[in-house]
């Protein structure tokens, strides 16, 4: 067997589509891990999360037959699709889903009361994260969720470097004004973290 | 916007970033079960690189016409080696004798041209 460990993910796409039966265990391995967690990230939700990750990647293996190495990496193109899929899962999601839902969601589970509160901390960030504009959601959670530079993100989101330094900015402005109410509820007043 | 809100903001992106992320057995079995599903399949790919020679083919009528044209071109290419003498004298009678001219002495390679006799 052929040693694929090593290679560049747009040759292990290629060898997939010319019907290489290892190549598509690799790039699993090396790559879902990285899709679920930038769903869950931007979901906050596990089940929805590895859907969004199953589609993903279906995308990615029915593209492969036409994917061109010199055109884009196959991580940037994935960051792309996962943003898009989320994003329309959070649309669907806004006004749906409450802070309180959550909540009674959580007070059947005898987990300690600071796991309780991180998790609460962080649907309420994620529940605000719906409610920005997608575009905005999108290089907020790229930005700060994934830890990618602005350039990265220029080119996930076929932006330049500027527009998205402008929507971080405005998307976290927004965000601090939608969690502001929520302060004292999600433990910030008496808490120093 | 105050300071203390950007703070509350990066504790909320630091706590979300911790969030640990493993696939499930279960998700890396359907991950795999789709991609086996889509992968182009060995014949259609060859199928797919051979249009080519299917495209000449079919031109002239498929394998069992070229099977044909490479049965006589053996055939040929035997006969021209080792021409049967009956085959020696009907051209030598329909063609005449050949001789073979020199024109060009010291250019190895080139130099004989049969003509007819």
């Amino acid at each position: 067997m052929t040693d694929l460990s090593n290679a560049p993910d747009a040759a292990l796409l290629v060898a997939y589509a010319n019907g290489d039966p290892d190549a598509a265990t690799v790039l699993t391995r090396r790559l879902l891990p990285k899709v679920l967690g930038q769903a869950t990230r931007m979901l906050n939700d596990r089940a929805e999360a590895e859907d969004v990750a199953q589609e993903a990647m279906i995308r990615l293996w029915k593209v492969a037959p036409d994917w061109r190495q010199d055109e884009a990496k196959v991580s940037t193109w994935l960051y792309r699709v996962v943003a898009n899929l989320c994003t329309d899962r959070l649309r669907k999601r806004r006004g749906n889903v409450g802070l309180d839902q959550i909540a009674e969601v959580d007070d059947g589970n005898p987990s300690a009361a600071r796991e309780l509160q991180s998790k609460r901390r962080v649907f309420a960030l994620k529940y605000a994260l719906a409610q920005l504009p997608e575009r905005q959601a999108q290089a907020v959670a790229l930005r700060h969720l994934e830890g990618l530079s602005n350039p990265e993100i220029a080119e996930i989101m076929d932006i330049t470097v500027t527009a998205v330094e402008n929507l971080t900015a405005r998307g976290k402005r927004s965000l601090i004004v939608l969690l502001a109410e929520q302060k004292a509820e999600l433990g910030f007043e008496d808490d120093t973290t | 916007m105050t300071q203390p809100d950007d703070q509350l903001l990066a504790s909320l992106f630091d706590e979300a970033r911790s969030e640990n992320v493993e696939p499930s057995d279960d998700l890396l079995t359907r991950v795999l079960a789709d991609a086996d599903e889509c992968q182009p399949k060995a014949s259609s790919v060859s199928a797919a690189k051979a249009s080519f020679w299917d495209r000449l083919l079919s031109g002239v009528g498929g394998w069992p016409a070229l099977s044909g044209v490479t049965a006589a071109g053996v055939a040929g290419l035997w006969i021209g080696l080792t021409p049967p003498d009956v085959v020696d004298d009907w051209v030598a009678n329909a063609m005449g004798n050949t001789t073979s001219v020199s024109f060009v002495d010291d250019f190895a390679g080139f130099d004989e041209v049969t003509l007819d006799g």
